[in-house]
């Protein structure tokens, strides 16, 4: 299981609980405790005030606009305006104020976890974003896209706003201890205008707060588990699609051999997940089930490919991929067993299924990102193709082409009919995996968060 | 039709010369046709041909990196599309002696005396036609 956005803030929610409880029940057994648990305090503040700067700004783009305006206006309609205003009244950004200790390095307290993790859920958010704002993954359009990022302001924004109003716990449990009054308004001073802009903040987040939203996100690193055939047929399958991504979008690869492999692991793929099936794939039908048909289309465009000369070896690191996937999945599913019916439903045979389901998902979604790199490639003129394998349909549409089989010339640019052939089976194969989601789907679901039972808004009144 | 398509292969074994052009011909026929019967067959026999297939494809396109002027000059034979009434074995064993004349032509290239890059690109596309070669001679009738 690969952590996920939803995952670490989730988490670093049941922390920021944990530690208030840990205040709220316990108080401090002496000053030294109280001094660093109130550093963890700000520190926690600070990566909660980092994490929401984040979220609205990721490049750092626009930080000279972002200063307050209208000081301390907290029925602002403007949620950059609101969150400026927060993070000023916060104070100053990069300075830790004077009076404000630092906690001892073996101090251990839920609230560092806390902040750990929320810069852990920054970082793993920043893997799929450029320093200028360019894409790195297939998920990096759900990094990027504003709405999102303001949906998750609003769980900070609740964090936020529970870590602020944890300074009465603090405070209370730091007079038990007898440290002076002064002290203790120094530490915590007096936030209420900063209490009111984070309820403004997350009223305004709020409504950009739907679906899934970021939770779902997890880290642009692919790395592969082995051992497991299942766990490593999804991992090797996610790092497959992301390098399907990055073909079609950061470095094309000029090899049309790339799209023939992947094209073949397709066609692969969904005749053994067929077979898991049982379904009955050797005799020809009329209306064959939708995996098999999906397997042919697959199997036309990998025919239809080929016709291309390459004009360069593929990529090593997508093939060593392919050729493992082909390997598992000949391995988990063998053709020449006898396949069983579906009606034995142990886990470990839903456990297959499932990844083989998944795999024949990707691929889909795989196809629909190689037509991109296929539109690309044959825009830049390296697509050329044997004269003699051009009928006389093509030929007759196109002069260019005729004119260079007249002359003798043994290969030519591919002509345009030629090319839409083969969009003609991306199409096709587009078409067979229709129900798949263009969009890439979730790969891990996020746990749910839910605060804890023990938590109720009304005993953070002042009581220690 | 394998009728056709055992004399186009066999017009195709007498032209092509013994280089590697001649190589990248017969290799280039028999992905094709390989490919071509792949899509008339059941799946299943029609995966295998298709794995077949991409392997002696493969084993062209190295011999295409290896020599770029090769496939500008080589010809480039498609054996026609194939009836439908067709017999599977009789068809295989064309394909295989298409294969077979392109492992005669790899012997003398990856001869001693040849470059050593040649020599090493004579076993690497030699073990790729052989492997394709190891399915459709084991393949299910």
């Amino acid at each position: 299981m690969r952590a996920t956005y939803g995952d670490l803030v989730g988490r670093a929610g049941v922390d920021i609980h944990t530690g208030l409880l840990q205040v709220m029940r316990r108080g401090f057994h002496d000053p030294t405790q109280a001094q660093n648990t109130v550093g963890t305090y700000y520190d926690l503040l600070a990566a909660l005030r980092n994490h929401a700067w984040w979220l609205l700004d990721p490049a750092k783009a626009r930080s000279a606009d972002l200063p307050p305006q209208g000081r301390g206006r907290p029925d602002h309609d403007d949620l950059d305006r609101v969150a400026a205003n927060l993070f000023a009244s916060l104070g100053p950004l990069t300075q830790r104020p004077v009076q404000m200790p630092y906690p001892e390095p073996t101090f251990d307290h839920p609230w560092r976890d806390a902040a750990d993790k929320l810069g852990a859920a920054t970082d793993l958010l920043a893997t799929h974003v450029g320093p200028r704002y360019e894409p790195r993954s297939e998920q990096a359009a759900l990094v990027l896209d504003l709405e999102q990022r303001h949906g998750a302001l609003a769980f900070i924004a609740a964090l936020t706003d529970l870590t602020l109003n944890a300074d009465s716990a603090i405070g209370a449990a730091c007079r038990h201890r007898d440290i002076p009054w002064e002290q203790v308004n120094q530490w915590l001073p007096d936030r209420s205008t900063t209490k009111a802009l984070t309820h403004r903040m997350h009223q305004l987040a709020s409504q950009h707060d739907q679906g899934r939203g970021l939770r779902d996100v997890t880290t642009n690193i692919y790395p592969v588990r082995e051992g497991d055939p299942v766990v490593e047929l999804g991992d090797r399958m996610l790092r497959l699609r992301h390098a399907a991504w990055q073909l079609a979008a950061a470095t094309p690869d000029y090899s049309v051999v790339t799209l023939h492999d992947l094209a073949g692991l397709g066609m692969a793929a969904h005749m053994h997940t067929a077979h898991a099936h049982g379904i009955d794939y050797r005799e020809p039908s009329t209306s064959p089930n939708r995996l098999v048909a999906t397997a042919r289309a697959f199997q036309r465009l990998m025919v239809d490919l080929d016709d291309y000369l390459a004009p360069g070896p593929p990529n090593p690191a997508i093939r060593v991929d392919i050729l493992a996937v082909r390997q598992i999945v000949a391995e988990i599913v063998p053709l020449h067993r006898p396949a069983r019916a579906l009606t034995i439903s142990d886990p470990q045979t839903r456990n297959t299924l499932e990844a083989l389901h998944g795999t024949c998902e990707a691929l889909g979604q795989i196809a629909h990102m190689n037509q991109t790199v296929f539109a690309t490639l044959s825009r830049s003129e390296l697509l050329h193709v044997p004269t003699r394998l051009l009928d006389g349909e093509t030929l007759s549409e196109d002069p260019i082409a005729t004119a260079a089989k007249l002359t003798g010339a043994r290969r030519i640019l591919a002509p345009m009919a030629r090319v839409r052939e083969t969009v003609q089976r991306y199409e096709a194969v587009d078409a067979a995996t229709g129900h798949i989601a263009p969009y890439v789907a979730p790969v891990a679901r996020a746990t749910a968060y839910e605060p804890p039972a023990l938590y109720r808004p009304a005993e953070f009144e002042g009581r220690p | 039709m394998s009728y056709t398509w055992s004399t186009g292969a066999a017009a195709v074994l007498e032209h092509v010369g013994n280089d590697w052009a001649g190589v990248w011909s017969l290799l280039f026929a028999a992905t094709k046709a390989t490919f071509r019967l792949s899509l008339l067959v059941p799946l299943d026999l029609g995966a295998e041909l298709a794995y077949a297939a991409m392997d002696s494809g493969e084993a062209r396109d190295e011999v295409g990196w290896a020599h770029p002027d090769v496939p500008l000059a080589a010809l480039a034979v498609d054996l026609g599309p194939a009836s439908q009434s067709l017999d599977v074995s009789a068809t295989r064993a064309v394909i295989v002696s298409l294969l077979d004349g392109a492992l005669h032509r790899l012997t003398p290239l990856g001869a001693a005396g040849r470059a050593p890059s040649d020599r090493q690109l004579a076993r690497r596309v030699g073990s790729k036609v052989l492997a394709a070669r190891d399915v459709l001679m084991d393949l299910r009738p």
